[in-house]
């Protein structure tokens, strides 16, 4: 089994979840497939539930539930780990959209890349970057990843469709753009003290932008507009006798204006 | 409802009609029901949608706006799976049809 592993540290699976060919699995399932190296698996684990265990202790919340990570093994190769996060963003985006923001949120979906051979005492985190890699030591008995204001159950729902047509996209020539929507919306839906309410609706206006834009497009409010419809017009007639045609583009607009106030 | 609950539905919309247009999902999908859900739930929400749209400051104005956000999750819910189950039934309408 690799030496490489993506942990999905708040997403609490009961069964595994398969993404195109990348198979996140719960922790006590990964660990049967761990082989020779169970052991340091084991001792991941341990440290991602001691170290919350021991800092919420720190704040005095009572009873503290120990969460264990979700896993998924990944080849030892930046194109592979870069792969991997792309099905990480192909199930947040999945998941939000189809239990809200007020249930499920971006935060919830940091993942990291580990190297279990690494020193003893210390966890490797591996960051796949636009070009190459950055590789970093942590001390492992002062580590802490932080919990998001919201984790639950929400993980579990998610459709097949919208995975399946994600991550065909993300294969395929559509992936640039999905990329920078993946990072736009991971943002906005973040939950992070320093993402305003403001900003927020700002990142969704600019996801919009990127989810009509062609290029050639300017964008400007008329070519925008008219691109906009003709996406829309294949699903509804025109819904409305106003001068956006559809609800959905009303909205787009006020988002839009929001963004331009902002 | 708060905008950032309507800029979500938006951008659900234009990722489902995106990945449409370009082939990753079929034109009967799942993704396009939830287009047509999308447009018709917005169309549902009348006025509130347009005082929703505007800016808020005030803690009274914060809180109804609060209240209809959470009405109008549960309205959109209802919405989608009326949709789903309307494509469900012409599909197999159609397979019969086609038998």
């Amino acid at each position: 089994m690799s030496n490489t592993v993506l942990f999905l540290p708040w997403v609490q699976l009961e069964n595994l979840i398969v993404v195109g060919d990348v198979t996140f699995h719960p922790f006590a399932e990964a660990l049967a497939l761990a082989g020779k190296r169970r052991a340091q698996l084991e001792l991941f684990g341990s440290i991602y539930v001691d170290g919350y265990t021991l800092a919420l202790a720190c704040e005095r919340h009572g009873s503290v539930p120990r969460l264990y990570p979700t896993v998924a093994f990944v080849a030892e190769d930046d194109e592979l780990a870069r792969h991997a996060r792309d099905a990480v963003d192909v199930l947040m985006l999945s998941t939000i959209l189809e239990n809200s923001m007020l249930r499920a949120n971006g935060a919830t979906f940091a993942s990291a890349v580990r190297w279990l051979d690494g020193e003893s005492g210390f966890i490797v985190d591996f960051t796949p970057r636009m070009h190459g890699s950055t590789t970093n030591a942590i001390g492992a008995e002062t580590y802490f990843e932080m919990r998001p204001p919201r984790t639950g159950t929400f993980h579990h729902s998610r459709r097949a469709a919208m995975v399946d047509a994600l991550w065909a996209a993300v294969n395929g020539s559509f992936a640039t753009e999905l990329r920078q929507i993946f990072d736009t919306l991971r943002t906005a839906t973040s939950e992070s003290p320093d993402v305003s309410m403001d900003l927020a609706e700002s990142l969704m206006a600019k996801a919009a932008t990127l989810l009509t834009h062609l290029p050639g497009t300017p964008d400007q409010q008329g070519p925008m507009l008219t691109r906009l419809r003709a996406l829309l017009s294949r699903f509804a007639a025109e819904s409305t006798c106003d001068k956006y045609g559809f609800h959905i583009a009303r909205v787009w607009q006020a988002v839009r204006d929001h963004r331009n106030d902002f | 409802m708060t905008p950032i609950v309507l800029a979500l539905r938006m951008v659900h919309a234009l990722v489902a009609a995106r990945l449409i247009e370009l082939g990753y999902a079929p034109d009967e999908s799942e993704l396009a029901a939830d287009v047509v859900a999308i447009e018709r739930w917005i169309s549902a929400l009348g006025p509130d949608l347009e005082a929703d749209l505007e800016p808020v400051t005030d803690a009274t104005s914060m809180m109804k706006r609060k209240e209809r956000a959470e009405k109008a999750e549960t309205l959109f819910w209802e919405s989608r799976s009326h949709a789903r189950l309307g494509r469900a039934i012409a599909r197999v309408i159609a397979g019969g049809l086609a038998l």
